[in-house]
């Protein structure tokens, strides 16, 4: 097996409900239970697909893997270092990308990748080739002066995922990358992702979408009601009867 | 149409009272601030008028009987030679707190004959003490007038009888009225831009882009309020400017501009005021927007302190002095109006000033530090 670069232990986080979502929700809790005690650890070089349902709780995992959200109880290791009292070096280290997270209209994909670039104190030089290499592999070259705001779906998914490189991270975590794109840009971003991982990144991916985990994964894990119900690599998924049922078979028992 | 108009009615309604802090804005603040604010002037006023302060009146060739009524009020009284007037109208020139009273030579047997003698009374409409024992002393002539059935006139001669320095009268003026402007118009400028500093960027999702990278909160923070507050500071300016050019014209001071009344000293100290109030108000409105879930949110819980604002910058204009006490210093807002009221009335104190500016950046830094702790709060970024 590859080196490990992200162990997961027993992380848990519960968000504190209002009394009106616990009306709406019809729950009689005030907390509601996004991750359950859940371990399992990231190889390098590997794309894990972290496959769920809406409210599986996909996104708080992946979101707390990024330093975005402090797990209530559990450790959260990048290598030997601690997420908690590491939270900046880790930040350098990592890249996020989720569709909930965007960019601002008023600005111009060559604008954001500068600025970017600069918070992350990027030498001036390395950051005008690091753009000139990703705008060109991407196709943003052709729209890097149109304000954001003017730009599709696609092609301001595209400009997340270059400015989400700026600081060139050695692991790449991305929520449902080719939610609400169209065919064209979720094959561009799948061939990303994949010549992401030839260039020896770790990727984490989440997504609901089947095919996408049979295009990239090497590893998945099935979450939900916030725990593991499936963990291994892809060739086991495969088999008997493929993922798809594997997933539906779990879901299922979960549920009865 | 009625049923649907009312259906429509009804589900509007639930969503406003589904929000406790559209409610608490909406409903509560408003009578709450517009309470406190009142209050707190009622209470000023009645200070003020407790401790309302008289001239000395310099009286010449005063009626024996009109200087007993005189000296039945608070008024001082000091009779004068009518060759002192001139030194004593210097006086009241130069604020000294004084009004001057000259009676007709031979007032008594003038009004006995027929006659109709006139009193002069000078006073300086800037010194506050100057204009209460001044109508006071019109109140009392007028008294005398009738209670003795006498035939004299007031002020009647071509004299001016406000004798103040231009500069004087404009400053007082100006001062009325600048400090409530700026306040306002720099609390507009700074709703406009902060509202919408972190609710706007929570509603639109672009802040979780920034709070991923390794940057320090603080740096987030000091880098956002610094934006705000320089543009919040330009359009403080600008209302600055504008009321260089428009202010003399209403108080028809025909052909002068404040420029050249107030030293380039005089308007860097009202630059460095309203900068610090800037950038004060921007880091306390960005916490709200924090805290705001949207825009609209945040601008409905600022809207209310528009009107306390324009209520405190109104302060100046019940004013005859800059406050005197230190801790007027301490209270946010209030302290860059008594500061500008000081710098417009050639009453500037250094003390005051310096508390005024190191109070606010205190308070800045104060309110910085919370704010950047709770873009570490995830309950409140991510809720």
């Amino acid at each position: 097996m590859n080196d490990k670069v992200i162990s997961v232990r027993n992380i848990h986080k519960e968000f504190k409900l209002t009394r009106q979502q616990k009306k709406k929700m019809g729950l009689d809790n005030d907390k509601v239970i996004a991750v359950d005690n859940i371990s399992f650890d990231i190889y390098k070089g590997e794309i894990l697909c972290i496959l769920g349902t809406n409210g599986a709780g996909k996104t708080t995992t992946l979101q707390m893997l990024a330093t975005l959200l402090k797990p209530n109880s559990g450790e959260i290791y990048y290598g030997d270092k601690n997420l908690s009292v590491n939270i900046v070096e880790i930040r350098k280290r990592i890249a996020f990308l989720t569709t909930e997270l965007r960019l601002d209209d008023a600005f111009s994909a060559n604008y954001l990748y500068d600025f970017f670039s600069s918070l992350y104190e990027v030498p001036k030089d390395i950051a005008v080739e690091r753009k000139k290499k990703v705008f060109k592999m991407l196709g943003i070259d052709l729209f890097s002066e149109i304000k954001i705001g003017n730009l599709s779906t696609g092609m301001k998914q595209k400009v997340s995922i270059a400015i989400s490189l700026v600081h060139n991270p050695d692991i790449l975590i991305f929520d449902e990358p080719t939610n609400g794109l169209d065919i064209l840009a979720a094959r561009d971003i799948i061939d990303f992702l994949l010549k992401e991982k030839e260039r020896g990144k770790t990727l984490i991916v989440s997504t609901h979408i089947f095919e996408l985990v049979d295009k990239i994964a090497d590893r998945v894990i099935m979450i939900d009601n916030g725990r593991i119900i499936y963990e291994g690599t892809y060739a086991d998924a495969q088999k008997d009867g493929g993922i798809e049922k594997k997933f539906f078979d779990r879901y299922d028992k979960g549920r009865m | 149409m009625i049923s649907m108009a009312i259906k429509i009615a009804l589900k509007e309604l639930k969503k406003y009272w589904g929000n406790k802090k559209i409610i608490f804005s909406t409903l509560l603040l408003p009578g709450l601030v517009i309470f406190m604010v009142y209050s707190i002037l009622g209470i000023i006023s009645e200070k003020q008028a407790n401790n309302a302060e008289f001239s000395t009146a310099y009286l010449v060739d005063v009626p024996d009987s009109f200087e007993e009524k005189v000296l039945q009020t608070p008024i001082s009284v000091q009779k004068a030679a009518r060759e002192e007037s001139s030194d004593i109208k210097q006086r009241i020139i130069d604020q000294d707190k004084s009004i001057l009273v000259i009676f007709d030579e031979m007032f008594t047997e003038q009004v006995l004959m027929g006659d109709e003698p006139n009193v002069e009374v000078y006073y300086n409409s800037v010194v506050s003490s100057s204009v209460l024992s001044y109508n006071q002393v019109i109140q009392l002539l007028s008294d005398y007038k009738d209670e003795y059935c006498r035939s004299f006139t007031i002020n009647q001669d071509s004299n001016i009888h406000d004798i103040v320095k231009n500069e004087d009268r404009m400053g007082k003026n100006i001062s009325s009225m600048l400090p409530m402007l700026i306040v306002t118009l720099v609390f507009s400028a700074c709703m406009a831009v902060s509202a919408e500093s972190y609710a706007g960027e929570k509603e639109r999702k672009t802040l979780v882009k920034l709070l991923a990278t390794p940057i320090d909160r603080k740096s987030i923070v000091l880098g956002k309020s610094l934006s705000l507050g320089i543009l919040a500071l330009v359009s403080g300016l600008s209302s600055f400017i504008g009321a260089i050019f428009s202010l003399p014209k209403l108080y028809a001071f025909k052909g002068k501009n404040i420029l050249e009344i107030y030293q380039g000293g005089h308007v860097a100290l009202i630059i460095l005021d309203i900068f610090s109030l800037a950038i004060l108000l921007v880091t306390i409105m960005s916490l709200i927007s924090a805290r705001s879930n949207t825009v609209k949110e945040a601008t409905t819980t600022l809207s209310p302190f528009g009107g306390v604002a324009m209520l405190i910058g109104m302060t100046s204009i019940m004013q005859s002095e800059p406050a005197q006490s230190i801790l007027c210093y301490l209270v946010p807002i209030y302290n860059n109006v008594q500061a500008l009221y000081g710098i417009l009335i050639f009453d500037f104190s250094g003390r005051d000033y310096i508390v005024m500016v190191c109070i606010n950046l205190f308070y800045t830094a104060l309110f910085g530090y919370i704010l950047a702790n709770m873009l570490s709060d995830e309950k409140i970024m991510y809720s």
